[in-house]
């Protein structure tokens, strides 16, 4: 489903005369389809820097993300066209951080069903499926009309799961979003990612919290700092 | 799956003020810091822009003053003539008739620009006055707008007027009012009214909301993006704005003295910039 290849990150700052910084050290790793791959490794090691280059909101140095799709086929997600990867964000690729990233007085409801509208569900079946999911995340009733901004921390990391999972992506990417989530919370999310993954959803995923990570992961990659990995593979 | 053509491709679009010479290139640029050639005083207002927007697409265009943005709008809508280049057009209902794919609408006669124009596009330009005549009623506006796209009876034209102020968030009462009296949100809204009235396949936005007060722009950043929404519009947005960029564009080009020096999607623009330039501009803005 997805295979990574000599994939890295190096960010040029052009006002510090060109100074390189890191992001990650070249890695590899395949995740077959249905399955959950968690990156695992001491904080500064690029995890987040990965999954943003995968869903290609920074640009890879080297590398290839070779990536199964339903619409195009075997794509490079590296390489891939920017309209093709537009449309992949909409129907095939989810992202989630713990931050919620979202339109200034838009509904939770809105917000939520908007993905459902986006790859063609009419307004009242998009509407009742995103009152479920986000009852299913205990999101009040009263709160569904109300604009996220407003939301509690834990509160808007549920409508931004809800958001990213509602229409099922095939590949969902996930960088710590319980990370202010009570204990009861996180149960019913981890039973959800469950549930995508029963269905054939593939993930790659970061969760600090060992307990949610073997919940969730069939496979850990561990990841390595630059000089690490320069000293060890040369 | 194959994706649908782009609605709208430009190539190499350009247009100079002055007679240009030979030395022009080298003299301008964001390599050089200026749109003037230093030799014969040429401004290369926009220099060999490339662009496509897909249906649907909202495609943003950023960069500071004077850097191009408005030029490339104006070309597209043939405000301008240009001086290079080529565009390309998806037209739809009648302008399909007139106008193959195929055919760089740059070289269309005037009259076949004009005809393009009220059937395609639609156009918002950042001070009202250049969109709407301010003595005559926002309902004639939208009219006047209407009657150019071929439409004939009055009442029809009133009643979708009133349709288009009400969607547009304008009180219907105001319909028979002059814009000269609306505060400039208002007139904003009369204007995307207007715009959109002949439902074009591209929507053109330029600077929609700068001048307005902080809320005002929210209102009607909101009203776009619910428009957009709804009507599934192709869109160009122009704006220095970063944040206008980032809640209402898929894609982004980054333009300076005239060239697009980076093009990506908005995220990766805004979170992993590329060019001098554009590290300049996001890090500026974000503090
Ligand atoms: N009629 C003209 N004669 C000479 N130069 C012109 C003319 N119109 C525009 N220019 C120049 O072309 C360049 C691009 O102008 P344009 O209006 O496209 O910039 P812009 O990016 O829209 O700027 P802003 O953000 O201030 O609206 C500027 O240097 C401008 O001074
Ligand atoms: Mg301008
Ligand atoms: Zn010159």
């Amino acid at each position: 489903m997805l295979t990574v290849s000599n994939l890295s990150k190096t960010f040029t700052i052009h006002h510090l005369g060109g100074k390189q910084i890191t992001g990650f050290a070249p890695l590899s790793f395949t995740v077959e389809k249905g399955k959950s791959l968690a990156l695992s490794g001491p904080s500064g090691t690029g995890k987040s820097s990965i999954l943003k280059c995968i869903y290609r909101t920074y640009l890879a140095t080297t590398g290839t993300i070779e990536y199964e799709s339903a619409c195009f086929g075997r794509v490079d997600l590296a390489e891939l066209p920017e309209p093709e990867m537009v449309r992949l964000r909409q129907r095939e690729i989810g992202y989630v951080t713990q931050f919620l990233r979202v339109m200034p007085r838009v509904s939770a409801r809105n917000l939520v069903a908007e993905p459902l509208l986006r790859a063609g569900a009419d307004l009242e079946t998009a509407c009742r499926k995103a009152e479920a999911l986000l009852a299913r995340l205990r999101i009040p009733a009263e709160l569904l009309d109300a604009y996220p901004a407003t939301f509690s921390g834990g509160e808007q990391q549920r409508v931004n799961i809800a958001r990213a999972i509602i229409s099922r992506p095939h590949l969902l990417l996930l960088d710590e979003p319980t990370a202010s989530l009570d204990k009861a919370s996180i149960e019913i999310v981890v039973e959800l990612l469950n549930e995508l993954r029963g269905k054939g959803t593939t993930m790659v995923m970061i969760f600090h919290d060992p307990d949610i990570m073997n919940a969730l992961a069939d496979v850990i990659h561990h990841t390595r700092s630059a000089e690490t990995a320069a000293a060890c593979c040369g | 799956m194959i994706m649908s053509r782009p609605i709208l491709i430009a190539n190499h679009l350009t247009k100079r003020y002055g007679p240009g010479c030979p030395r022009c290139r080298d003299h301008t640029g964001a390599q050089h810091n200026s749109n003037q050639c230093q030799a014969c005083k040429t401004v290369i207002a926009c220099d060999n822009v490339n662009l496509r927007v897909f249906p649907r697409e909202v495609v943003g265009i950023v960069g500071e003053s004077g850097s191009g943005k408005s030029t490339v709008i104006k070309l597209l809508h043939f405000d301008l003539d240009a001086d290079g280049g080529e565009v390309f057009l998806e037209a739809n209902g009648k302008a399909k008739e007139f106008i193959p794919a195929e055919k760089n609408v740059l070289e269309l006669s005037t009259f076949r620009k004009r005809q393009l124009r009220n059937s395609v596009m639609g156009i918002v330009y950042q001070h009202p006055h250049l969109g709407l005549r301010m003595n005559i009623s926002a309902g004639g506006n939208i009219a006047e707008r209407l009657l150019m796209s071929g439409w004939r009876h009055v009442g029809d034209m009133r009643d979708r007027s009133a349709l288009l102020l009400t969607r547009t968030e304008v009180p219907v009462e105001r319909m028979d009012d002059l814009p000269r009296n609306f505060s400039g949100g208002m007139q904003q809204r009369v204007q995307i009214s207007k715009a959109l009235s002949n439902e074009p396949a591209l929507l053109l936005l330029d600077e929609v909301t700068t001048g307005l007060d902080v809320s005002v722009q929210a209102r009607v950043l909101d009203l776009i993006r619910r428009l957009q929404q709804e009507l599934d519009v192709a869109t160009l947005v122009v704006s220095h704005d970063l944040g206008v960029i980032r809640m209402l564009t898929t894609r982004t080009l980054v333009m300076k003295n005239g060239q697009v020096v980076e093009s990506g999607l908005t995220d990766q623009v805004l979170e992993d910039p590329q060019h001098p330039y554009t590290q300049l501009l996001v890090s500026s803005a974000l503090h």
